[in-house]
């Protein structure tokens, strides 16, 4: 009897996987569904399960499968990156920052600055930038996070002369050339700013940072029709709004501002809701 | 694997997972010193002075938010003898303290200060807030209004060294408990009197508050602390019209400003913010978006903070605001903003651009340098004397167990190129001093012509900080009303600033406006603006002396 469900196991998780690598995540999430049920404490199907549910935009469902899996094997390097991977998306960068800090590899370095910068401890974040630079020489995303580092920290030509590193060594890194583009914002060099969010946006496109970025930008340096059309292309966002509302208002056009900035409000009130002791 | 890595490159970081929002933000490096002599040094001197009683607010273990807020001071002459009083707004605790109620000293000639409290008919206990002075009835003498969480008090000047709690019979009562926080007096209807703004912060109801660490709203950076303000109820805004015939009526809802907005109201300021002759309104809000009330002039107000640039940080995210300051910081005749904010942020500082709104130049400015301090009032005041308003900041953590509650205060130097230099620590012991501090007030209380500060500091008595300037500059005070623009032009330059009712954190600045005029020894043109947009102009007034200024005299 043992034997026989140990089989069934075998195949449900053999067939997910397989659907899992052709990229059918949907019918890879049915079987792995069923590998679970059948057996809970299945490292391998749990894992998988957790992977495809990412891949289906679920991340939270993903997370539930992703800890179980980090639980039953905590040795499990790629299970413990793509959990903290999950919690940081959900924004719960603490819990991130516990499974990643302290970092191991180039990724869990990049897991752990990322976290812990987000979980508000920059001076964890830049110190881990630091370490990773210097164990990860020719890594250009560690380049470019610790361009960001210093970048936020106001030491604009030190980050500089490390994002042009991370981008000779990456040359498609989107966060390089973003990063980039705000150092030069901070440094009030708008046009050249321009440049490199243009370069990013290219990169990333739909990235709202960046054409955030990018509208400042132009708007510093007389486009302000230009952000507003490049804005208006951009994906739904309450700051994507608050800035349209910002640019009409300087069009002059105090309606449309008022529109916006009451979109931007609304959309941000779902996160104002009053909490029932 | 590397893909799912990249899931969330530089998304914005939002605290929805506690009380206050805050950034996360580093110090900025200390930008080269201009190697000039900061040339003003401030000494506590409220012990000698006779300030020597604490200012009860709340208890070390604080389970509720009401106990972290402090409360506010004034420097305001309420028994019109030249020399600026000082008054204390006293909170609370909960099962009551010994010695928490407001105070209110008498300034004997700039030598010291006498309690004069009791005799005034002000001793009051509860959980003080704000207080805002002005003189609403037009008796020439300087009135108060204290707000509360419980109800609010506006107290008459009698003028004989005596107030009358007149709240009721002046229709302020109100409909049972508010948390009032930030107040001020302004002419909204320009009829020549003092209407009445009242900021609500949020509805405590401690019945149905959780218990500190019991909620996601409950928590600072994981630890458990009190409650809010976010996942408290929020509050309305209230604006009373001044009938002429010393009571009010509630304009809440026909102006506009009652209007539910989903802000946690506190610090606020009442001026002309689009210079079309009318008083506007701006309130720092905690954990959400602050507020702009245009004034439309025709009795309403609109709200317009997103999109003048007033609303949120440069990066459009909600700040944790605490208090505003208003002054013409770079010398091109508008009017600007300072607005303090929590802990891991940064202050703002807001630069007027005239019809096209706010542009908000902190960092560029300098002042980015201790995002590590809770802020709470602010000050812009040239305590130099050479022409450029400074910037004054209280500070003051309020989670002990995780911050350093005790903070020095920061002085920025007006450098008058568009840049502050920090001088926190080379203006004197009095402002090195670490206190947890909330609002403050500057005013020259010893006539010298400098410009000292009054700092309430949590459960101590207050900081008295005595200016002692030796840039040997020459200064003009100018007496005017409340709502009042004051522009002179000495030395070929041009300043301007508004006379306030409050402003900072909760607090009311010495009502004589305060201009520093460098080596200028003559101010060719006085300029004053009144509330009611009539306007007088004066010439050629000599230096380093206080003018009164009437309406209608030139």
């Amino acid at each position: 009897m043992k034997m026989a469900l140990l089989l069934v196991l075998q195949s449900l998780v053999e067939s997910g996987y397989q659907y899992f690598a052709r990229g059918e995540f949907g019918e890879a999430r049915k079987h792995l569904e069923r590998a679970v049920a059948a057996q809970p404490k299945s490292f391998e199907a749990r894992f998988l399960l957790g992977a495809a549910l990412v891949e289906l935009g679920d991340p939270a469902a993903a997370i539930v499968q992703l800890r179980q899996a980090h639980l039953l094997n905590p040795e499990h390097a790629d299970a413990r990156k793509l959990l903290a991977a999950q919690y940081m998306a959900a924004r719960r960068y603490g819990q991130a920052a516990a499974l990643v800090d302290p970092p191991s590899d180039e990724e869990t370095y990049l897991l752990a600055i990322e976290s812990r910068h987000r979980a508000g401890d920059g001076a964890r974040a830049f110190e881990l930038a630091q370490q990773a630079a210097g164990k990860f020489p020719k890594s250009g995303q560690i380049a470019a996070w610790l361009g960001f580092q210093l970048q936020f920290a106001g030491r604009y030509e030190e980050a500089k002369a490390r994002l042009r590193r991370a981008m000779e060594l990456e040359p498609e890194l989107p966060l390089a050339y973003q990063t980039m583009g705000d150092v030069l914002l901070k440094e009030e060099n708008f046009a050249e700013a321009a440049q490199w969010l243009q370069r990013a946006a290219e990169k990333m496109p739909g990235d709202v940072e960046t054409l955030l970025s990018l509208s400042r930008a132009l708007t510093e340096t007389g486009g302000v029709q230009r952000a507003i059309d490049l804005l208006r292309a951009a994906p739904r966002d309450a700051r994507v709004h608050l800035r349209l509302s910002r640019l009409y208002f300087l069009l002059g056009d105090e309606a449309r501002a008022r529109d916006e900035a009451a979109r931007s409000i609304e959309m941000r009130e779902k996160d104002l809701l009053v909490s029932r002791p | 694997m590397r893909k799912a890595l990249l899931l969330v490159l530089v998304l914005p970081r939002l605290d929805f997972g506690q009380g206050m929002v805050s950034r996360g933000v580093p110090a900025l490096p200390k930008p080269k010193a201009s190697g000039r002599q900061f040339p003003a040094t401030f000494t506590d001197v409220a012990a000698v002075s006779g300030l020597r009683a604490a200012v009860v607010s709340g208890s070390a273990h604080r389970k509720y938010i009401i106990e972290a807020m402090g409360t506010g001071v004034a420097f305001a002459d309420f028994d019109d003898d030249g020399w600026t009083d000082v008054f204390l707004v006293g909170g609370t605790r909960f099962g009551g303290a010994a010695g928490s109620t407001n105070r209110l000293y008498r300034n004997e000639r700039g030598a010291r200060f006498v309690d004069v409290t009791a005799k005034a008919g002000l001793t009051r206990e509860g959980w003080g807030q704000s207080v805002a002075a002005a003189d609403y009835d037009g008796d020439g003498l300087v009135d108060l209004f204290v707000t509360y969480w419980g109800r609010n008090v506006l107290y008459r000047n009698n003028g004989n060294g005596t107030f009358t709690d007149v709240t009721a019979k002046a229709g302020l009562a109100g409909e049972g408990d508010r948390w009032g926080s930030g107040a001020s007096f302004l002419d909204y209807d320009r009829d020549g009197d003092l209407d009445l703004f009242v900021a609500n912060y949020l509805v405590l109801d401690l019945k149905r508050t959780p218990a500190p660490g019991s909620g996601e709203h409950c928590k600072w950076l994981g630890l458990p602390v009190f409650c809010g303000p976010r996942g408290l109820p929020f509050a309305s805004n209230l604006l009373y019209r001044n009938n002429g015939d010393g009571t009010f009526t509630d304009v809440s809802a026909a102006s506009g400003i009652g209007a539910p907005q989903k802000t946690y109201a506190l610090g606020v300021l009442a001026a002309d913010l689009d210079e079309d002759g009318w008083t506007d309104l701006y309130i720092a809000s905690d954990s959400t978006r602050s507020l702009y009330y245009r004034n439309n002039g025709d009795g309403t107000f609109a709200e317009r903070g997103a999109y003048t640039g007033l609303a949120y940080d440069d990066n459009g995210m909600e700040q944790a605001g605490m208090g505003v300051a208003i002054a013409d910081y770079d010398g091109d005749g508008r009017l600007d903003i300072a607005k303090t904010n929590f802990a891991d942020d940064y202050p703002n500082l807001y630069r007027g651009l005239g019809k096209t709104g706010y542009t908000d130049r902190a960092l560029y400015a300098g002042l980015g340098l201790y995002p590590q301090f809770v802020l709470w009032s602010a000050i812009f005041a040239d305590f130099d004397n050479d022409g450029w308003p400074d910037l004054f900041l209280s500070a003051g953590h309020i989670f002990e167990q995780v911050a350093r509650y005790r903070n020095p205060r920061l002085l920025y130097w007006n450098l008058g190129n568009g840049k502050f230099e920090d001088v926190s620590q080379r203006a004197g012991a009095g402002i090195a001093a670490e206190h947890s501090s909330r609002g403050a007030a500057a005013g020259d209380f010893d006539n010298d012509g400098d410009l000292d500060l009054l700092v309430m500091n949590m459960n101590e008595p207050p900081s008295l900080l005595r200016n002692d300037n030796r840039s040997g500059h020459h200064w003009f005070q100018v007496k005017s009303g409340v709502g009042a623009r004051v522009t002179v032009e000495a030395g070929g330059r041009r300043q301007t600033q508004v006379v306030l009712s409050q402003s900072g954190y909760y607090s009311v600045n010495d009502q004589r406006a305060h201009f520093g005029l460098g080596t200028a020894v003559v101010v060719d043109v006085l300029e004053v603006t009144w509330a009611d947009g009539r306007r007088d102009t004066w010439r050629d007034l000599k230096a380093d002396r206080v003018f009164t200024a009437l309406k209608g005299q030139r």
